[in-house]
């Protein structure tokens, strides 16, 4: 379960930054950016595309005003919550009240660019080293105070503090020097030198009440600006959030009410789905997925391409401390096989931690172009670096099926080119401690992670812990840490920075190969046929999320 | 019979401080940290350190002991590491479905055990005998999982009749609910039927051979009479201690049926809390269901002192 | 453990005039040749020691092996019980998967006779504390219902097969430690262990030597109902995920995987037989030798 929640949260980071490329424009130069188009669309995002690797997207007309029915109670479900990472972790449980309760100052509309949302103007200065942020008028808390430049601030040390967690708090609290507060509704906040990436960050994070915010993992008060209100929750029963009547947003939500009811598994959600007794259910396994396409009553949807299951090589120990065979255990791997039998069709075989839509994404160095399933090589390479016969292991944590199962396929491709290949399961919260604390005793793991394609694809790198140094692999390079270095600094749409991205996909896929892409997570949920507004799974901070969904009963 | 009472309760007590002493040092001797599977996957040492401080996990063993039992007498089992709540909350509404489960597997248990073993038992040797002996051998044998799946197949994948699982509450939409309650229910209730078939088959034609039987029988009473005044009345005694035990069976299976079933309730409680170290829960948990088994095995032994005076004056 | 299988109760009134190498062998001709329910059960449990335990030998091909390209084949000549998601043979899995089920339960029940017996011995042998001690141990053991305290207890192991073996043996040992030690009381008082007393033959002697052999026959019983009721722990644990460690088998995580695929009936009647063969043939066999030893039981 754990790790499986962990890959899923990992999933959902991408969700939380669907169209996360801020524009090239984005924050480089002194663009004003608080204007987002009201007429992008709600459906036009990917629908379930099989082993496509990733959307394709199908405009769908924005429905007509007159065809949305107010009032209903929408039931949904992703799981038990969970109140330790409730507003800033990406848990894919938590995602049904994080995004109903809590608002950022920006959002992103689906082709990429800054939509405001509790921010009217959000101006970066020429050089990328601030931004000027301006809030909108008339904004309530939930609890009736209003919105003030003071709660920003507050919001911005909230998640910067020890005890917040993710990815919010590094990229806060080392990027950011000043917070000036001029009025009630005018700040400007100071980064520590240019920094391209940062505003990244303020499409994750979320207003909080100072009042009330340091209750939030007691899940008791949760006072957000959103446009559901969120009123009671009982463990394993399911939470209640009701429609915010003072929000923001004239006509908004659609909806009188959310209920969250976590199911005990995929087959009771499954079930629940069809029968109409839920309507929106996240976190469905690939076969399940593939099951329920055929009932009419049920719309399966994908965001994408959302994040890759991967297997990391332990690099400072024999076997894989020689490059030719990491090269060949990837070459060794079929991830065709995988493909259609691991995921049953739904996903495609990947070995780049980018989504096709990121201008990282370059797909003649993905597989199978970049690098194909040749067994034959592998085992020359093998022989060739005196390694044939070497016993490996590869862990994964219990309770993973996914990668149990992902694990005894790979055992297969590699017991097959002279690598004799062990699974070690390990206990759920073991195995996470050893990838977080980089102590992993086998010479592999297995573990999924959302490439959140955040606007500059430096913050990916500076994010996600198996490509910064250190890294749970041990990989070292000097070289590599400058090109690290220097796609922080690089500006957006830069040709520099086209060329340091293509260097880094080449050391990860073949040159120095430290972590080898195996399938594409794609974040699926399923609904309801008479769910109406998130036809394209569009749950994401590009959106109001749920506060444009209705209920065609 | 008072003092009988009082002396089994007073014997129950140092089982179950006993009980509370072994479900603490169990969950002490768990490799990797608690806290590190709760905080979120990329939580810095620090952040680790601070939810484990915040959960109380960073003091001496035996100070949480002492909390732990302090707090065990205000009734307050901890709150849970996962969900923030009180464990006795969380235990208190996982119950009900459990519960709800197995009181209709208990009910289906005792007639179909019941009546099944003293058809069998007052006929020994009759097809009906062999008929129930069989099939009492078969469903001992199979464990309650296996037929569950069976079921789970037949009756609902193939036949479509009935939900594949999950549970919807009977107060809320009662059609709905007793559809998802008779797969599980019969896959329990069946299989401790079984069993307990089987002893009262055992028990009764045991009695039917004894001389004052025979004398009742040869005496021309109604065979009616026979079983009913002698033979029930008699060979019930030890069912009553087995029915006991059973009520711990059906609790137990209800853990895998839960799974089987896709059922919420408290075995997923108990594996969910094991996958996420959640201490105070799975502590809070065992405990409460130990409590229940000594209780219950309590009822059934002064029950048994009732019917059975001898029992009292005996050890 | 509470659910054990509860149909049988191993008898506590044995006859004591035999003596123990004949008690063998006339339990043996009992069990097998008059009883023909003890000997199917000693026939199938057999064929299953057979299959399992030499597996190796016997099994058509390697459990772990993939057959690329024959996913989910049905049975064929090729693929007796057909091929699983992985395009591994079925049949020589669930083969594998009854041989760790049988080393399991041979190892949870060695743990649980010895430690169970050597501890009920000295409660019984040297009364007073010791026997509180001990017996008060026992109750509270015997009061934790058997598959939560396994899951408790492989919170603390890990997964795996030996920390299954070892779980499941520290739930079985209560129930040798009580029934040795009221052999041990019923014993005790016996002409033979004050004679062998009065021989001046130490304590340890007479224990071991003397009245454990006399204490035998109800242990056998409970030996075979232990053996099913690790057994069937083994399978639950596996099917609830958490007793082998993939991709070796087990008959319970067999089962499970069938569980997600009831449209292909094949995954699950083949496992669930031999599951429930094994189980079967386990409790006709206990039945029949506890028929045997048992004066006292009516002969049906």
């Amino acid at each position: 379960m754990n790790i499986l929640d962990l890959g899923s949260g990992h999933l959902s980071r991408r969700g939380l930054l669907k169209g996360g490329a801020i524009g090239a424009a984005g924050l480089a130069g002194a663009a004003l950016i608080g204007c987002g188009s009201d007429d992008d669309n709600p459906g036009a995002t990917a629908t379930s595309s099989g082993g496509g690797g990733g959307g394709t997207a199908s405009p769908t007309p924005t429905p007509q005003v007159s065809d949305i029915k107010r009032g209903g109670t929408l039931l949904v479900d992703s799981g038990e919550p969970n109140p330790n990472v409730l507003n800033f972790g990406f848990n894919i449980r938590n995602r049904p009240i994080q995004h109903s309760v809590w608002e950022q100052l920006i959002g992103l509309t689906e082709d990429y660019q800054i939509r405001p949302v509790l921010a009217e103007t959000f101006e970066a200065n020429a050089d990328s080293s601030a931004v000027h942020i301006v809030l909108r008028q008339g904004v309530e808390f939930h609890n009736g105070r209003p919105l003030t430049a003071d709660d920003v601030a507050y919001s911005i040390d909230f998640f910067s503090n020890a005890e917040s967690s993710g990815q919010l708090k590094g990229p806060l609290s080392q990027g950011i020097s000043e917070v000036k507060v001029a009025d009630n509704r005018t700040l400007d906040i100071i980064f520590n030198g240019p920094r391209p990436a940062l505003a990244d960050m303020f499409c994750l994070t979320r207003i909080v009440d100072r009042d009330t915010a340091r209750n939030i993992p007691d899940m008791k008060d949760l006072v957000g600006t959103g446009p559901f209100k969120f009123t009671s929750y009982t463990p394993d029963v399911g939470y209640r959030l009701e429609a915010n009547e003072n929000y923001w947003q004239e006509g908004l939500p659609y909806l009188d009410a959310i209920e969250g009811k976590p199911y005990a598994d995929v087959a009771a959600r499954e079930l629940a789905i069809r029968s109409g007794e839920l309507h929106w259910a996240d976190g469905m396994s690939y076969a399940r997925v593939a099951a329920l396409r055929s009932d009419a009553n049920v719309k399966a949807v994908t965001r994408g391409k959302a994040g890759m299951n991967y297997l990391g090589l332990v690099v400072n120990k024999a076997p894989f401390d020689d490059v030719r065979v990491r090269r060949a255990a990837s070459l060794a791997i079929d991830r065709q096989r995988l493909s259609d039998e691991f995921a049953e069709g739904v996903v495609a075989g990947t070995t780049l931690p980018w989504p096709p839509e990121s201008p990282a994404y370059h797909a003649d160095q993905d597989f199978p172009a970049g690098v194909a399933y040749d067994p034959d090589t592998a085992a020359a390479l093998i022989e060739e670096a005196g390694a044939a016969g070497t016993q490996i292991t590869i862990q994964a944590g219990a309770g993973d099926q996914e990668a149990a199962t992902l694990g005894q396929y790979l055992q297969d491709d590699l017991n097959a080119v002279g690598l004799p290949t062990e699974l070690v399961i390990l206990e759920a919260s073991v195995a996470v401690e050893q990838i977080r604390d980089r102590t992993v005793q086998s010479n592999a793991w297995l573990a999924v992670h959302g490439f959140a394609n955040y606007a500059h694809p430096g913050s990916m790198v500076n994010a996600a812990q198996q490509y910064t140094v250190p890294n749970p692999s041990h990989f070292e390079d000097t070289d590599y840490e400058q090109l690290l270095d220097r796609m922080q600094s690089a500006a957006l749409g830069s040709s520099e920075l086209a060329e340091m991205v293509t260097e880094f996909n080449q050391r990860l896929t073949w040159d120095n190969a430290w972590i080898l892409g195996l399938v594409s997570s794609e974040q699926y949920r399923v609904m309801h046929a008479s769910l109406k507004g998130d036809e394209g799974g569009n749950l994401s901070v590009a959106k109001g999320a749920f506060s444009e969904w209705w209920l065609d009963a | 019979m008072g003092r009988y009472v009082v002396r089994r309760l007073i014997e129950a007590v140092p089982v179950l401080v006993l009980a509370s002493l072994l479900v603490f040092s169990l969950l002490h001797f768990i490799p990797g940290d608690p806290a590190s599977a709760l905080a979120d996957p990329e939580a810095t040492q620090e952040e680790v350190q601070a939810l484990r401080e915040r959960l109380g996990l960073d003091r001496p063993v035996l100070v949480q002991l002492k909390n732990w039992w302090l707090s065990l007498l205000q009734g307050d089992l901890g709150d849970s590491f996962r969900t923030g709540r009180p464990v006795s909350e969380m235990i208190r509404i996982n119950a009900l479905p459990t519960l709800e489960l197995a009181t209709v597997s208990y009910m289906l248990t005792l007639t179909l055990g019941i009546s099944f073993g003293v058809m069998a038992g007052v006929k020994v040797r009759s097809a009906w005998d062999w008929g129930v002996s069989l099939s009492t051998v078969v469903f001992i044998a199979i464990p309650n999982f296996v037929f569950g799946v069976v079921l789970l197949w037949l009756l609902a994948f193939t036949f479509g009749w009935l939900p594949i699982g999950g549970r919807v509450a009977i107060w809320d939409d009662p059609v709905a609910g007793i559809k998802t309650l008779i797969l599980p229910a019969l896959t329990l209730g069946l299989t401790q039927a079984a069993v307990l078939a089987r002893y009262t088959r055992t028990a009764v034609s045991q009695v039917t051979q004894q001389q004052y039987v025979m004398t009742a029988r040869a005496k021309g009473l109604a065979e009616r009479v026979v079983v009913v005044r002698h033979v029930l009345k008699n060979s019930l005694i030890p069912t009553i201690t087995l029915s006991g035990l059973q009520v711990a069976s059906i609790l137990t299976g209800s853990v895998v049926i839960e799974r089987v079933f896709s059922r919420p309730g408290l075995g997923r409680v108990v594996v969910d809390s094991v996958q996420a170290r959640d201490i105070p829960t799975i502590q809070g948990t065992l405990l409460v269901l130990v409590s229940v088994f000594i209780l219950v095995n309590l009822i059934a032994d002064l029950l048994y002192g009732v019917v059975d005076p001898r029992i009292r004056l005996e050890s | 453990m509470s659910e054990a299988i509860v149909g049988v109760e191993p008898s506590r009134e044995t006859t004591r005039t035999r003596r123990a190498d004949s008690l063998w062998w006339s339990t043996a001709r009992e069990v097998l040749l008059k009883n023909p329910m003890g000997a199917t059960g000693a026939i199938i449990l057999l064929a299953l020691i057979i299959g399992g335990l030499g597996a190796p030998l016997i099994a058509p091909h390697d459990p772990l092996e993939q057959f690329r390209g024959s996913r989910f084949e049905t049975p064929s000549m090729a693929h007796w019980a057909g091929t699983d998601a992985l395009s591994r043979d079925l049949f020589s899995r669930i083969l594998y998967g009854l041989r760790a089920s049988l080393m399991v339960s041979i190892v949870a029940v060695g743990i649980g006779t010895v430690v169970g017996v050597s501890l009920g011995l000295i409660a019984g042998y040297a009364g007073g504390i010791a026997d509180s001690v001990i017996m008060r141990f026992v109750d509270t053991m015997m009061a934790f219902p058997g598959l939560i305290l396994a899951i408790g207890l492989l919170a603390v192991f890990g997964v795996g097969l030996q920390s299954v073996a070892l779980a499941l043996g520290i739930g079985a040992w209560p129930n040798f430690a009580r029934l040795a030690r009221g052999q041990m009381l019923a014993e005790r008082p016996r002409d033979y262990v004050t004679a062998a007393r009065a021989l001046g033959a130490s304590s340890k002697r007479i224990i071991f030597r003397h009245i454990s052999i006399n204490a035998m026959p109800p242990l056998i019983v409970q030996v075979a109902l232990s053996m099913a009721t690790a057994v069937l722990a083994e399978a639950a644990l596996g099917f609830l995920g958490i007793g082998t460690v993939a991709p070796n088998p087990s008959l319970g995580s067999l089962i499970n995987d069938a569980r997600a695929r009831l449209d292909l009936p094949y995954l699950l009647i083949f496992p669930a037989a031999a599951l429930g063969l094994f189980l079967l043939s386990l409790n006709l066999l206990a039945d029949a030798i506890n028929d045997a030893l048992d004066p006292h039981r009516q002969r049906r």
